[in-house]
């Protein structure tokens, strides 16, 4: 019973703060190694040739768009079901790199439709259901930013998270339940079209993003902890507070 | 502090938090900004079809949008790329290995346009049943695969036919 | 080195993407540590109580 303590904002606050520098070196080396993969030891595609490199960016920032968006939606249940600050403080964090994710791979994946398809963007499915789980996060942004009274923000936008979750398997499935311009999923289940260096690469930048957007989401909870929780006098103790002017 | 008082400006509610009316509006205004075009984009593609292409079946069967614009999307059929006098204007068949429409357009073509590959052509059957189109994209696979490699794949092809016509 | 930015021709769409990823993460990175100080200031000049926010006089944005 002891990880219960956690569930507490002033435990997960310390827990939090030890975790960050880990998952951040973490992710800093795998970028490095990820980037030399990508362009510069990866070799060209046969039909894409440089252009396909993309990918290194576009994949890991979509998939953890998705990703993100389902956490924080079941943190948002938590908050709901379970009534804790935590789970609305953990869902509350997640929502910007979330966005940020979202934004970077329609961005990429803007670049790259353009030298490959012809077109910088299109309005099939995937494309289309990735705009709207963009929409999604900032509309969540926005109500947090509207609604004063945090416990009511918190469940508006638990209920916002929570409504738009089922946009996350319809993104995924989009390529093969509609015709589309986006092509279907390269790495499928026990099988990957693609070169094992290119497939390297690939993964290792899927752990980078992950592990920093673990380590920016845990920064910000703490930031939002402190917010919340100021006053409290747990919160007056903290060193940081006591050294801020 | 107990229940919400309301200043000209200003809420103050019961956490003590302070925002302006203003940036609390404007942050409303967003925010719906953003559900109704999340709404709007939803029943556009639930009410016009959400697919983003025809096949030449579905052509074929009159399956495509009658008398406007719409997509025709295969594989361009292996030599069937004519390119015009003109230089500018090509002729290519798209297909599905079971049917096939021909299309005319007039301008640049994607880099990656290439017989027996994909390709996705918007515009308007005319009245011979050609495809005029307005605009050529290529579609590509999910397949990334170095020159050596494929080299070699194509090799080993080679190879196994070769074989097979022996036998 | 320069074969390298010229990514077979496709420089302007790979250093775009890329570009954007790197400007983002350091902007993200940059907002991320101003919220933290703020939320300390806060904290600082919060009146004490036992347990929740009351004391608070400012709403963080986002």
């Amino acid at each position: 019973m002891s990880g219960f303590k956690y569930a507490a904002p002033a435990q997960f606050y310390s827990l939090a703060g030890k975790m960050v520098p880990w998952f951040a070196v973490l992710a800093a080396i795998l970028a490095v190694i990820g980037l030399a993969i990508g362009l510069y030891v990866a070799p060209i595609d046969v039909t894409q040739k440089d252009s396909y490199r993309i990918i290194f960016i576009h994949v890991p920032a979509a998939w953890m768009s998705m990703f993100l968006y389902v956490v924080m939606a079941f943190w948002g249940a938590m908050a709901l079901g379970l009534n804790t600050r935590l789970s609305a403080m953990m869902a509350q964090s997640i929502a910007p790199t979330g966005a940020l994710m979202t934004a970077l791979a329609l961005w990429t994946g803007a670049l790259w439709g353009k030298p490959t398809w012809g077109t910088y963007w299109a309005w099939d499915a995937r494309m289309t259901s990735e705009l709207i789980l963009l929409f999604l996060y900032l509309g969540i942004i926005a109500l947090r930013n509207a609604i004063d009274d945090p416990r009511r923000a918190d469940k508006a936008c638990s209920v916002l998270a929570l409504v738009g979750v089922v946009n996350v398997p319809i993104i995924y499935y989009s390529v093969n339940w509609w015709n589309t311009l986006h092509q279907g999923a390269t790495i499928k289940m026990g099988k990957a079209s693609i070169d094992d260096i290119m497939l390297a690469g690939l993964l290792v930048m899927v752990f980078a993003f992950w592990f920093y957007s673990i380590a920016v989401t845990l920064v910000r909870l703490r930031a939002i902890i402190l917010e919340r929780e100021a006053g409290a006098a747990w919160v007056a103790r903290l060193a940081e507070v006591k050294e801020e002017r | 502090m107990s229940a919400e008082q309301e200043t000209t400006q200003e809420t103050v509610t019961a956490s003590g938090s302070i925002k302006s009316r203003h940036k609390r509006f404007l942050w409303i205004a967003v925010g719906l900004v953003f559900v109704v075009a999340i709404v709007a984009l939803v029943l556009n593609a639930l009410g016009s079809s959400i697919t983003y292409f025809y096949s030449p079946t579905d052509v074929m069967q009159n399956k495509a949008p009658q008398g406007r614009a719409f997509r025709v999307g295969g594989m361009v059929e292996g030599g069937s790329v004519v390119r015009g006098t003109d230089g500018l204007t090509v002729y290519f068949n798209v297909t599905d290995t079971a049917e096939t429409v021909s299309v005319v357009y007039t301008g640049i073509l994607p880099d990656l346009f290439a017989e027996e590959k994909g390709v996705v052509a918007q515009g308007k059957l005319d009245d011979h049943g050609v495809f005029q189109a307005t605009q050529v994209l290529a579609k590509h696979d999910e397949n990334y695969v170095a020159p050596e490699v494929q080299a070699a794949l194509d090799e080993a092809h080679k190879a196994r036919a070769a074989e097979t016509l022996k036998q | 080195m320069g074969e390298f930015f010229a990514m077979g021709g496709y420089a302007f769409f790979i250093w775009m993407a890329y570009g954007m990823a790197v400007l983002l993460i350091v902007l993200e990175i940059v907002a991320v540590r101003a919220r933290c100080k703020r939320a300390r200031h806060l904290a600082k000049h919060s009146d004490v109580h036992e347990g929740g926010a009351a004391g608070a006089q400012l709403k963080e944005t986002v």
